[in-house]
């Protein structure tokens, strides 16, 4: 009896085949079970914003599945995401979260993360890795800046993002570790950068869960390119000088497309725009187009010259791009394949 | 000879640090208001780790025993205790395997610089998780030995030419010693990056281009001013500013 409970348990600390850890990707420990299913114990309007987060993962793999909880949680066995005043967490889960802190992930057990222990990749030799029996978001409701839906364009004061905490935090329960390397939702970039599921996660996923994989094509855009540690780990697109004469030429720098799908794009293109407004469309002065016949993943770093028509009427614009595939075909995946700079950035035109 | 050894041995023992660990999504903090958040800074090294149920059994907590070198910034008669415990939610007790995410990790006989926050139940009990936490090193360079403040993503504590204080760029040990960390993205294919674009204008013209090579302000590691604990003594007693220039932080 001994004997057959202790082959029991140890069955438990096997590595799954599936979930471990690979060297092309930096995961470790996730679901045995897929879809996994969340209870979301939210309002109406972050309950949505929720689903949105878990969507973007749900593009690359049949991973989620959602329903709507009753406005609590615990440690229960279940799933969840809610917001928690520290009070909250501590009775609940025996923590306080300090008011820097934008979430933090509830794992039982945390030794399927990683044994020995680790954070972000690579994972050292001989870890091990397991499946997870709970896994809850709590978001900090005391967070200091607060939360917004949206993506705030200011990284040091403004509101947090609530879908750049969230996506990182979901990518988490999948067994994604924290990725300082790559371009990643996993990195612990400032909200401009972390709402995007990008080439290197949605590999993660794909090598992490083949099972679940899902066929797309996917061409994604981002107003920035990686750079590493400081401050944010990217350097945001801008564009040089700011006021031109109609027929001039400006410099825009810094940006990023990448195939984040499953198969190859052929005949990828990069329109660069001028708007009146901060809506990126086809009806705006475009001021060039970057096309390549093959792409995996690319990013300026030397800055790109356009050339403004001399038919662009004298004012100020927001500078835009729109990602297309095989001669102009948006994909299905629209969220990834715009990009508008902020106010900072705008192009003025003058005669 | 010795030099060599010294080197050799700081490279083995360093060889073992894992891929710096950093906390989950925590708001980026200055040097300064890191400072400005810890109620104790402590120079000491840790000499012990356990583990204990939280109360009701919820969490778990890894207890890392830290005998106190110098208290560098505390509360008056504070400086007393020679010994302290730094707890940080997580890990396993018995049955209990359970934890948070992301939340630091400290090793045994490192020593290390703490900025720490006196309140109990954090996950962390560092401030700003990961950002509250430096190594302190000795370590060999072109034959000088030199004391390094490590922040836990490998950012050195390094002086401006004004001498002001700022996190510098990760440095990494390997074979060949201590070098500036280089970013390495993922070995994703056989072609990592895709080829160079074709640029063309609004009539459909190719655009000539210009290539400006990015600005690198990368400095020779042996040229590089590392800060040391005496620097960071003046700059909790606000002797020494912090350099807030971009890209320094």
């Amino acid at each position: 009896m001994r004997v057959a409970v202790l082959v029991l348990l140890s069955l438990l600390f096997v590595p799954l085949p599936t979930l471990a850890q690979h060297g092309a990707w930096c995961a470790c420990g996730g679901h045995a079970t897929l879809p996994v299913h969340f209870e979301i114990d939210h309002s109406a309007t972050w309950r949505w914003a929720a689903v949105r987060e878990f969507d973007k993962w749900n593009t690359y793999g049949n991973l989620f599945q959602w329903s709507q909880g009753d406005g609590s949680a615990g440690i229960n066995g279940k799933n969840e995401v809610i917001f928690f005043t520290p009070s909250q967490s501590l009775d609940i889960y025996g923590i306080v979260m300090d008011p820097e802190t934008y979430a933090v992930t509830y794992l039982n057990p945390l030794s399927a993360f990683g044994a020995p222990p680790f954070d972000a990749c690579p994972p050292p030799a001989g870890t091990t890795c397991g499946s997870f029996t709970e896994t809850d978001i709590i978001i900090n409701s005391a967070f200091d800046h607060g939360w917004q839906t949206s993506t705030p364009h200011d990284l040091e004061t403004g509101p947090a993002s609530y879908g750049a905490a969230l996506l990182h935090e979901v990518g988490h329960t999948l067994g994604l570790h924290h990725n300082f390397d790559n371009l990643s939702a996993m990195n612990d970039y400032g909200d401009l950068a972390t709402i995007y599921v990008s080439y290197s996660d949605s590999r993660a996923v794909r090598g992490h869960y083949p099972e679940a994989a899902v066929t797309l094509l996917d061409v994604g855009t981002y107003p920035f390119r990686f750079t590493g540690f400081q401050p944010h780990g990217i350097t945001v697109a801008s564009v040089a000088p700011t006021t031109v004469q109609a027929g001039g030429t400006f410099t825009l720098a810094n940006f990023t497309i990448e195939n984040v799908g499953s198969e190859a794009l052929d005949e990828v293109e990069l329109r660069i725009y001028l708007s009146v407004n901060e809506h990126i469309t086809t009806s705006d002065y475009l001021v060039g187009t970057l096309i390549w016949s093959s792409l995996s993943t690319w990013w300026d770093t030397t800055g790109r010259q356009f050339n403004v028509p001399a038919s662009v009427p004298p004012g100020t614009y927001y500078v835009g791009a729109l990602a297309t595939y095989h001669g102009g075909t948006p994909d299905a995946v629209s969220y990834n394949n715009y990009w508008t700079l902020d106010t900072s950035n705008q192009l003025t035109i003058v005669r | 000879m010795r030099r060599l050894m010294g080197l050799l041995l700081m490279s083995v023992c360093l060889g073992s640090w894992a891929f710096p660990a950093h906390a989950t999504r925590v708001r980026k903090l200055t040097l300064t208001q890191t400072r400005d958040q810890a109620d104790t800074v402590l120079l000491g090294t840790v000499n012990a780790v356990t583990t204990r149920a939280g109360a009701g059994g919820k969490m778990v907590w890894t207890d890392y025993q830290v005998t106190i070198e110098e208290l560098l910034l505390g509360a008056p008669g504070s400086s007393a205790a020679e010994a302290t415990t730094v707890s940080f939610a997580g890990g396993r007790h018995g049955a209990l395997d359970v934890g948070i995410l992301g939340v630091p990790q400290l090793e045994v006989s490192q020593r290390y610089v703490l900025f720490l926050l006196a309140r109990d139940n954090y996950p962390s009990a560092t401030v700003g998780w990961g950002q509250g936490i430096y190594k302190v090193l000795e370590i060999v360079i072109d034959a000088v030995r030199r004391t390094v403040l490590l922040s836990y993503n490998r950012q050195p504590l390094e002086l401006d030419a004004d001498g002001a204080l700022f996190r510098g760029s990760p440095i990494v040990v390997n074979d060949q010693g201590w070098q500036a960390l280089s970013m390495q993205r993922e070995d994703f294919d056989a072609s990592p990056k895709a080829f160079e674009p074709l640029i063309l204008d609004a009539a459909g013209k190719p655009i000539p281009q210009v290539l400006t090579p990015p600005q690198t302000s990368a400095v020779p590691i042996a040229d590089r001013d590392f800060a040391d604990v005496s620097h960071l003594r003046q700059f909790l007693s606000g002797e020494l500013q912090e350099s807030l220039a971009a890209g320094r932080q």
